[in-house]
């Protein structure tokens, strides 16, 4: 086939898989989160039910799977207003640690698995938090949080049914100051959280560490700017947090990280400075420029109370992402680099490792109609020898009030930080150099039958081809309460063909009532064995169902029942064979089917300014739980006041 | 599981109650005074005898129901050596609905949830530190019964009354409540701040 019957075929292909948009994405919008009472950031997470997370603390959310495929690892990515944000590239990002205040938050568009964003293949989870614009003058918000997990002794704290304390979950402190004069607008955010581990899992891997500095003290603090200039538009993000010995108040508290590895939380103090310019240039009336660049670095030490393992490391990063845009009539290109920056230096050895890492992307939107829109996403990798390629259509038609969506990808499935990682002995290599194919087939329909409802339902069909899988397994020994890896189940070469359905719909019954719904299920249709026992931890079916009540203006009653399917974890299917049969087992690598039920009441005061929120998490009191190792969120009720001037 | 399925027909019936006898949104405030009477001691009378209780609130109807918040207070006497003598007040957060039966008087379903505080009174602090003076724990506390209205400002109720406290070891309390509330229009100062 010569070059021209090539270019004549890669048209007609095109063409093909133009007749359909995709929608491969969750938008939660402004109304959405008046659904839930959001004390801490994660807490979107109750009505992003399409996105596989889990957790042992209840404060650490992760993609699941996770970190646990050798050769292609999930992560969480965080844009704000459409600009990546990094806040060190060897941690597994914690959205609580984002000192973003959610009264700032407008909507969250939100990405599951392997996609194109911003022009950029991510793989994991993405998050874009689209921050409201400053309407005032100026605007303070401040707010005050706490709650309390149930199972506290109370009155037998005396008596012979004595047990460990729960304590309360929080507080959390948490502050913005927003200003706006013309083009220019800015705001500054504090956060200051405590948060206890008090599970008694988590207790007992620790029993080393003193019990009252068995929490997490976080302290965070950003400003951001935006400005508009002659050249063009101009957004600015810098952030400083801080865990371990406190920057307000006496209490210390070290982060206290789960590391899959080893099984075990290792209490870090973490200091971490970063910051984010995105730059938008205009060049003419049809083409621009963008320049985003971030900088930063992040400490991360040994808690000073606990001195084994002994690490202290601290990791520099510069990004850079230079974009070009020429739009035509009917045609629009999208081209630029990354270039990624990266060393871990290792305190204590003076040991350094350094990564640099450059790709190429491009994207062409073509609008042959005024109802149809197609996108071809290109992306290229250069991390080791090979050189790795992605390649999506994506394709957008409306009707009506509806949409078709299609989109199919093909490339290289492989997270760009995948093998950047805190330096262990026990850390398993990552493969670089084996990676796996993925081919992914999305169709999606949506339909508006009103100006507040939507309806979107999504078929997914993806093929994963040699995938590199290592999984430790671990027993729990009853005498000194440790996890010990005691086989390695590995295999390469492996294949996966699944698919995932999603449907959704939201509306508003009346003015005062308005309900959402979500519901995936995923099936797996062959895999080899390894891989079906690994993916049997990703629930098969999840629904999420939302309502809000406002009987008046300053009054709102919400209810969120979440519903799961059971899952597994296959590497701890021996976790219990030593385990003493009198005391009865503690670890179980299967999770039951898990049904969450979280009210939520909410008051107004004094024309708005003041906001008193009761809410109760998991009414029903059943036991949540995500991992095998986690801990077991029982009901916890929380208190909300927020002044807002 | 027969607990939370009786809690859930609980919630039902004050769900149904508010979506079938909407109440009118009003600016008079409602001052409540209670006295509750436990009548259920069972494992807890081991450890500490119970007084009767009293408490105040003060609510405000709303277009779904009436909403408030209060507290009650009681004294808790150890039985036993190894105990420890108590203050257990409850800080909460009510809301109760009304249906008419005749005349004057009235069916009454209310759900108080809030903070029981184990408040100690005799520790010796030289042996235990001060955090050990206060345990806190949430409650949910349903509440049924009758009122019946006396005069425009003047309502006499009431109830009986399950309560459940998730300490480790849950405590649950059924008690009999009495109350009598009183009716008042609010300050112009104070609207505001409710509006």
């Amino acid at each position: 086939m010569n070059a021209s019957k090539k270019i004549i075929l890669l048209i007609i292909l095109f063409q093909i898989f133009s007749f359909s948009q995709i929608k491969s994405y969750e938008v939660i919008s402004q109304d959405d989160l008046k659904l839930i009472p959001i004390v801490k950031l994660s807490d979107i997470f109750q009505l992003l039910t399409h996105l596989d997370l889990y957790s042992t603390d209840g404060y650490r959310f992760r993609p699941n799977p996770g970190r646990d495929l050798t050769n292609s690892k999930n992560d969480i990515h965080i844009f704000i207003n459409g600009t990546k944000v990094f806040f060190g590239l060897s941690e597994v990002f914690n959205i609580n640690h984002l000192p973003i205040h959610p009264e700032q938050i407008d909507s969250i568009i939100a990405i599951s698995g392997s996609a194109f964003y911003k022009n950029e293949y991510l793989q994991g989870i993405v998050l874009d938090l689209i921050l409201k614009e400053n309407t005032d003058d100026y605007k303070f918000v401040f707010t005050h949080s706490s709650g309390n997990e149930i199972g506290d002794p109370g009155p037998y704290t005396y008596t012979e049914f004595a047990t460990e304390n729960v304590d309360q979950v929080g507080p959390n402190t948490q502050a913005f100051l927003g200003y706006k004069e013309n083009d220019f607008s800015f705001n500054l955010n504090y956060l200051d959280r405590v948060f206890p581990a008090t599970d008694p899992k988590i207790l007992a891997r620790l029993p080393q560490f003193a019990f009252e500095n068995l929490q997490v003290r976080f302290f965070g603090a950003s400003l951001d700017i935006s400005a508009k200039s002659s050249l063009g538009k101009h957004y600015a993000f810098a952030s400083f947090t801080k865990t371990g010995k406190a920057v307000t108040g006496f209490i210390y508290g070290s982060d206290l990280f789960f590391m899959e590895n080893i099984n075990k939380e290792i209490p870090i103090e973490t200091s971490s400075f970063s910051f984010n310019s995105s730059n938008k240039f205009r060049l003419t009336n049809f083409s621009g420029l963008e320049f985003d660049f971030n900088a930063g670095f992040n400490s991360f030490a040994n808690s000073k109370y606990m001195s084994l393992p002994e690490f202290n490391n601290l990791e520099k990063w510069f990004v850079s992402k230079l974009q070009f845009n020429q739009s035509f009539e009917s045609l629009s290109l999208n081209s630029g680099i990354n270039y990624i920056y990266n060393d871990i230096k290792d305190r204590i050895y003076n040991a350094q490792i350094t990564h640099h890492h450059f790709s190429f992307n491009s994207e062409i939107t073509l609008r042959p109609t005024s109802n149809l829109n197609q996108i071809l996403s290109l992306s290229l990798d250069k991390i080791s020898k090979p050189t790795i390629y992605r390649l999506q259509f994506y394709n957008q038609y409306d009707f009506n009030s509806s949409q078709i969506n299609f989109s199919f990808f093909s490339g290289i499935k492989n997270n760009l930080f995948s093998y950047i990682l805190i330096p262990s002995e026990t850390e398993i290599p990552y493969d670089f150099f084996n990676l796996p194919k993925l081919q992914q087939i999305k169709f999606g329909y949506q339909h508006k039958p009103n100006k507040n409802g939507v309806v979107n339902i999504e078929f997914e069909y993806e093929r994963e081809t040699n995938l590199h899988i290592r999984l430790g397994s671990f027993r729990h020994y009853n005498v000194g309460n440790i996890l010990l890896r005691k086989d390695v189940f590995e295999e390469e070469g492996l294949n996966l063909t699944k698919g995932k359905i999603t449907f959704s719909f939201e509306d508003k019954l009346t003015e005062k009532l308005s309900h959402k719904f979500l519901y995936t299920l995923t099936k797996i249709f062959s895999a080899n064995f390894l891989v079906s026992e690994f993916h049997r931890r990703i629930p098969p079916y999840k629904f999420n169902y939302s309502i809000s009540f406002s009987p008046s203006k300053d009054l709102t009653l919400s209810v969120n029942i979440c519903y799961s399917g059971e899952t597994e974890w296959y590497e701890y299917f021996m976790i219990n064979e030593y385990q003493n049969p009198i005391k009865g087992p503690d670890y179980s690598n299967k999770m039951e089917r898990m049904l969450l039920l979280n009210v939520s009441l909410q008051k107004t005061f004094w024309k708005d300014r003041i906001r008193i929120n009761a809410s109760i998490y998991n009414l029903l009191n059943n036991e949540i739980q995500y991992h095998p190792l986690g801990g077991v969120m029982n009901l916890i009720f929380y208190l909300k006041g927020e002044i807002v001037i | 599981m027969k607990k939370k399925v009786n809690s859930i027909l609980f919630l039902i019936l004050l769900s149904g109650l508010s979506i079938l006898y909407p109440q009118e949104k009003s600016t008079e405030l409602n001052l409540g005074l209670n006295f509750i009477n436990n009548i259920n001691t069972k494992k807890f009378d081991k450890y500490w005898s119970i007084s009767p209780a009293f408490g105040l609130n003060l609510s405000a109807k709303e277009d779904i129901g009436e909403f408030g918040f209060g507290f009650n207070l009681a004294k808790f006497n150890k039985k036993v050596p190894s105990a420890e003598n108590f203050y257990g007040i409850d800080y909460y957060f009510m809301y109760k609905n009304q249906v008419k039966i005749f005349d004057d008087f009235y069916l009454e379903a209310k759900i108080n949830f809030g903070i029981f505080e184990f408040r100690f009174t005799d520790l010796d602090l030289s042996l235990t530190n001060d955090a050990g003076e206060v345990e806190r724990e949430f409650f949910i506390k349903y509440l049924l019964g009758f009122s019946y209205l006396i005069n425009k400002n003047w309502q006499a109720e009431i109830l009986s009354s399950f309560q459940k406290i998730y300490t480790r070891k849950t405590i649950d309390f059924i008690n009999l409540e009495m109350g009598l509330k009183y009716k008042f229009n609010s300050p112009d100062w104070l609207e505001e701040f409710f509006n």
